[in-house]
């Protein structure tokens, strides 16, 4: 009987170790690190769903980290050929895009009708309304040419308080994941008209 | 907000006209009767529905039968104008000194290239809604000349269509610092066919140029 039951346990663990190796997790300083490089790499034209991956993993303290990177800023577009001479606004907007991936949803704010009546760049207004009901996006893409545009500050500011909000009374215990859907997490939009 | 409140007025072009700004004389022809009594281009494509579009009149210049519209087919004229209302032909080198806004000055071959770009671009249009819808303002003899060359290229598209697969389409301007491949977000890429060389003379982000090119690709996302 004993001999039974040891032979198992052996078998047991030599199972056990001839499994192949688990997909290296991020540790939270790799993904502290990571929050901080958002966006200020030198060409961003490259598969950032690995970074996004280790921030889905490190859930509520990733979470945490990229709303304390949210500010405003002033930039009003960024079109694809000028993407190195901002990067201070585009790491906010990937720590948005981020913020985006791991919980699946955004925050909108402000009205389509205020802005409308602020008559900006034809470009910049379509895209911040793009799909976005009666709201205002806090950036759009322009696909085409993967060009960004950004909300007004006033737009930007409610926004990032809704995301400071939600986290207080939130960020611990929601259920963080992969949410791999590019039109929320790349483009800012989280519909999209038919 | 700071915001003024009250409700917005999209007063771009064509959309101010019809929220109350004197009537521009109508375009001759299909595109001008196509462009008549159409709703605002809205920010929202997908807003605009069989349901809220009037009818068109089949006939510019006929009373007579009223067609209903085909939400698509706006969906795709507004779309090539939208994307491509600064990209032109090649010039011949005859061209006199109007440049691209004659046509006669156009290389045939490259105008056709960019009508069959064009109706491409509205195939596209069907199955991937992201794309930049405009209006022309018809008081310009330019934006009426491309509303109309936008019109001709939807109307192709029910002949010319991509290959099955392709949902995306990137305009770039070769050698400058711009987007030249498309974004990693697009995931696994396959390019079907580049378009070009166009000109570009601006007006919307690509840098301006003589070397335009319009890629279709079947991608992941």
């Amino acid at each position: 009987m004993k001999q039974g039951i040891a032979i198992a346990y052996l078998a047991l663990c030599v199972a056990t170790l001839s499994l192949p190796a688990r997909a290296e997790a991020c540790t939270n300083e790799e993904m502290a690190a990571k929050v901080k490089e958002l966006g200020y790499w030198k060409n961003d034209n490259f598969d950032q769903r690995p970074i996004l991956q280790c921030f889905a993993e490190h859930g509520a303290d990733a979470a945490g980290l990229l709303v304390k990177q949210l500010h405003t800023v002033s930039i009003a577009h960024v079109p694809n050929q000028d993407r190195n001479k901002n990067q201070d606004s585009l790491h906010v907007i990937w720590a948005l895009r981020s913020l985006y991936y791991i919980t699946g949803f955004e925050f909108k704010a402000g009205s389509a009708a205020t802005l409308k009546q602020l008559k900006l760049d034809k470009n910049r207004e379509y895209w911040l309304l793009f799909g976005s009901g009666d709201q205002v996006n806090m950036f759009g893409v322009w696909e085409s040419r993967d060009s960004l545009f950004v909300a007004p500050v006033d737009v930007q500011q409610a926004i990032i308080e809704k995301w400071k909000a939600w986290y207080a009374k939130d960020g611990a215990g929601f259920h963080y994941g992969d949410h791999d859907n590019m039109t929320l997490w790349y483009e800012g939009f989280d519909k999209v008209p038919s | 907000m700071a915001y003024p409140n009250g409700s917005g007025v999209f007063t771009q072009g064509l959309a101010a006209d019809l929220l109350g700004r004197p009537p521009n004389p109508a375009p001759p022809g299909l595109a001008g009767a196509l462009l008549q009594g159409l709703p605002p281009v809205t920010p929202a494509p997908g807003m605009v529905t069989e349901g809220n579009l009037p009818p068109v009149s089949a006939h510019p210049s006929g009373p007579a039968a009223q067609i209903p519209p085909d939400p698509n087919l706006i969906h795709q004229q507004r779309t090539i104008y939208g994307e491509t209302a600064g990209i032109y032909p090649q010039l011949t080198a005859q061209a006199d000194d109007k440049g691209v806004y004659r046509a006669e000055n156009w290389n045939p071959d490259s105008a056709q290239q960019l009508k069959t770009a064009r109706a491409w671009m509205a195939g596209v249009r069907l199955v991937n809604p992201k794309v930049r819808e405009s209006v022309p303002d018809l008081s310009n003899g330019v934006e009426r000349m491309v509303w109309g060359n936008s019109v001709d290229a939807a109307q192709a598209a029910q002949q010319l269509k991509p290959p099955s697969g392709t949902n995306h389409f990137l305009i770039r301007q070769e050698g400058g610092d711009g987007l030249q491949t498309p974004p990693s977000s697009w995931g696994n890429t396959e390019l079907v066919r580049s378009f070009g060389p166009f000109m570009n003379t601006g007006g919307g982000d690509v840098p301006k140029g003589s070397n335009t090119y319009i890629d279709f690709y079947k991608a992941d996302n």
